[in-house]
């Protein structure tokens, strides 16, 4: 029963949740307005079009 | 084009808790300073203890890493929710130059994986900020001409250089 009960809970055990450090409230606003540049997003349809044909 | 890279999810042996082996292999992965061997030592230790997910990418042509990174999610916070890359490495062969003919450096094309990765994710569960650590101060630019931007702490601490880039209204 108690083997069982440890096999359970290693089987659904997760990633660990990390604390962020504290960002300044603008900082975070800024990041939030961060966009992609077109180069990355020109390298995010590349590696989806890659990931098609695979 | 057929397919150039493989992203792979790895879950390490229980053989990784034997140091001789986490040294093997991160010898293998050629770091050139202590800092790199630092933290790919690191990053083989909180993925063993499920603090992160490790990720190596292989070259679909011989199937040889080229390159790892480490994810994880931070607890949500200041209504924010954040996906984090613990650690990108490129193996010193393919710094700097494109990969193969693809036309972009190989840590653009990790970054855009990652990106498609929390595009996926953002559509289960809200997702805002993908954050990062930048190594040292010369990987800001690079990461600022990606679309990220630098996060200023609350109160100084350290020398850590977070930046992080939005996660929604991506139109991929």
């Amino acid at each position: 029963m108690t083997n069982s009960k440890t096999k359970a809970k290693s089987n659904t055990q997760n990633v660990q949740s990390k604390k962020m450090p504290v960002f300044s409230a603008a900082a975070v606003k800024r990041a939030k307005n961060a966009k992609a540049s077109s180069r990355l997003l020109e390298a995010m349809k590349f590696v989806k079009a890659e990931a098609s044909v695979a | 084009m057929s397919q150039v890279l493989l992203f792979e999810k790895v879950v390490l042996a229980k053989s990784y808790r034997l140091p001789a082996v986490v040294k093997k292999a991160v010898s293998a992965l050629s770091p050139q300073s202590e800092y790199e061997r630092s933290w790919l030592f690191n990053s083989f230790e909180r993925s063993l203890r499920r603090e992160t997910t490790f990720y190596y990418v292989r070259d679909a042509g011989n199937n040889e890493i080229v390159a790892l990174y480490t994810l994880s999610l931070a607890k949500p916070e200041q209504k924010t929710s954040w996906l984090i890359i613990d650690y990108l490495y490129v193996l010193p062969a393919y710094r700097k130059t494109h990969f193969q003919q693809t036309g972009f450096k190989l840590s653009e094309l990790v970054i855009a994986e990652i990106m498609l990765m929390a595009q996926k994710i953002s559509e289960l569960v809200t997702l805002d900020l993908l954050a990062l650590q930048a190594a040292h101060q010369k990987l800001t630019d690079i990461y600022i001409s990606m679309g990220f931007v630098p996060l200023n702490r609350a109160r100084k601490h350290r020398n850590e250089i977070w930046m992080a880039i939005s996660l929604n209204n991506l139109e991929v």
